[in-house]
């Protein structure tokens, strides 16, 4: 039988390995099924590739040796960044089971599981031919990536528009680049490499009793910026030795190059996380016109409330958004507490309830004008109706 | 025979330093009392149920767009003994079976004369599988005598799980 045809037969069957979650029969079976028949199926799985791959050891391990380095040097990268974001971020207790018994089972779920998703990825990428490898690579990632997401998930994935776009960028794009990351250093350094990137971090998750405390946009900007700059810089090396790469091209990437891009990421995490004591605004209605205008961009600095002046342009929490408007009096309640009575510039009256200080979320230090009307036209198309909610400007009582 | 014996020396310092660094990490970090965000885990609100009131009007519960957090908003309760009953719904989203390890209830502050309690859940071994869905209810009762004017209820609500 033609190796091509092979692994599509081998293709199918991880496909329909996810059977009984797609079915909800896995339902049927509760923990057992997570605990014991699905480290089974994959077991099954692996011997299956054995057989069918047995007379086929093909290996690209031309490189083996210098892309294992990178994949030991990457994966300890990741581990810095990782905890680096738990001081900034804070700690919170592992979920996992710390217990000798729990790490024996969660290592039981595990590591078949990884084990053999990566021995048949090798097997699969390294017997499609040199003709096309290209997709081949791209087919077995997309393979990979189908049996990565979690089918309980489904009906939450597609529910609107917006949880839709989150899909894509939080869970399927990192799990793209995580699987073409995975068949590449599989292509060229052998299964055992792929399993040390894909196994060593989860392992690790499963020891320590506790863990940093990102949340799921931060993880899935760093597993996916991760192995995408790894593979950037491990490409280079490969065609530096090879020799095939240009003169001006040695230019463009070097361990400079490699430093600034992992410098930048640390940057856009830390940005991301709220590390800087600013963020940026997008506004959406023309209330405080014409000092700020629909579509600008305002950058938001925390102020202690305190210190909050009359005059001074403040955003404050609403139910599921923010308004940005101008505090026109200050007062405190009857318990003493402090209140801001606020109007929008371009509003004919005050705001139709003061606003409390634990609403208030900072003041407005800048304005860009027009940079925000991308997101704007973006959440239209995902039909957000953020407009809808900044237009009403209604108070609340709390 | 010489390198080995630096090696092995390294080795043991490796593992003192290690052992001494965590120790003196784990005695000044601050851990927050609840679990780490981790891809296996993943416990939601999926829907809020109909509420019944006696003596209430206008009860209120959202789920926020995480999926993590439901504030109940109870605007008015008449009398001593008014209440009103909110069902939810849950579910394990995750690949991992979990366990209710706590509540956490924050915003609620009305000198013990409100009393939130539940029913369907509570910390115990009871296993929420992936895929399944469990509902339980929140019940928000005036019991006792108020000691200040009565001021409207919400309250907020997030249930960490961890491995079952």
């Amino acid at each position: 039988m033609k190796k091509q045809i092979k692994i599509i037969i081998l293709i199918m069957i991880i496909l329909l390995s996810s059977i009984f979650e797609i079915t909800k029969v896995s339902l049927v079976f509760g923990s057992s099924y997570t605990y014991v028949i699905k480290p089974l199926l994959w077991i099954f799985i692996g011997v299956i590739t054995f057989f069918f791959f047995k007379n086929y050891v093909i290996e690209n391990n031309k490189y083996k040796k210098e892309v294992k380095f990178y994949v030991i040097a990457t994966t300890l990268i990741y581990f810095l960044i990782y905890f680096f974001l738990g001081y900034v971020k804070g700690f919170a207790y592992n979920p996992y089971d710390n217990t000798f018994k729990g790490i024996l089972l969660n290592l039981w779920t595990f590591l078949p599981i990884v084990m053999v998703k990566e021995y048949t990825r090798f097997y699969m990428i390294n017997n499609c031919g040199k003709k096309k490898v290209l997709l081949w690579a791209f087919l077995i990632s997309i393979i990979f990536v189908l049996t990565d997401l979690n089918v309980y998930k489904f009906d939450t994935y597609f529910a609107t528009r917006l949880t839709t776009l989150e899909f894509i960028l939080q869970t399927l794009a990192p799990s793209l680049i995580i699987n073409l990351y995975l068949t590449y250093i599989s292509y060229f350094a052998g299964y055992k490499v792929s399993i040390i990137y894909a196994s060593v971090f989860q392992l690790v998750l499963y020891i320590l009793p506790i863990l940093p405390d990102i949340n799921w946009a931060t993880q899935s900007i760093l597993n996916a910026s991760i192995p995408f700059f790894s593979y950037i810089y491990i490409n280079y090396m490969i065609n530096k030795m090879d020799k095939t790469l240009k003169k001006k091209d040695t230019k463009v990437v070097g361990v400079k190059g490699l430093l600034a891009m992992i410098v930048v990421v640390i940057l856009m995490l830390c940005f991301g996380l709220g590390m800087f004591p600013i963020e940026p605004l997008v506004i959406a209605s023309n209330s405080m016109y014409p000092k700020i205008k629909k579509g600008d961009i305002v950058i938001i600095q925390d102020k202690d409330v305190n210190k909050i002046k009359k005059g001074e342009v403040i955003r404050y929490k609403m139910d599921g958004y923010y308004v940005v408007h101008r505090v026109v009096m200050i007062r405190r309640d009857s318990k003493g507490n402090l209140e801001f009575i606020t109007k929008g510039d371009n509003n004919e009256t005050i705001d139709l309830f003061a606003v409390k200080e634990k609403q208030v979320a900072g003041v407005v230090k800048y304005d860009i004008p027009y940079a925000g009307y991308p997101t704007l036209l973006l959440n239209k198309l995902l039909k957000t109706n953020v407009e809808d909610k900044v237009i009403v400007d209604k108070g609340r009582v709390n | 025979m010489k390198k080995q014996n630096v090696f092995v020396l390294l080795g043991v310092l490796l593992v003192l330093v290690l052992s001494v660094g965590y120790a003196v990490f784990r005695t000044n970090v601050i851990v927050k009392g609840k679990s780490a965000t981790v891809k296996d885990f993943d416990v939601i609100f999926e829907k809020v149920g109909k509420i019944t009131e006696e003596g209430s009007t206008d009860a209120s519960a959202v789920i926020d767009e995480t999926k993590k957090l439901v504030t109940i908003n109870v605007p008015k309760l008449m009398k001593k003994g008014s209440y009103a009953i909110i069902p939810i719904t849950i579910k394990n989203t995750g690949n991992v079976p979990a366990k209710l390890e706590s509540i956490i209830e924050t915003g609620l502050n009305q000198g013990g004369a409100i009393n939130v309690s539940y029913s369907g859940i509570g910390v115990t071994d009871a296993v929420l599988n992936p895929g399944e869905e469990s509902n339980f209810s929140v019940k928000v009762t005036w019991e006792n005598d108020l000691k200040e004017d009565y001021e409207e209820i919400e309250f907020s609500l997030k249930l960490n799980y961890v491995q079952g």
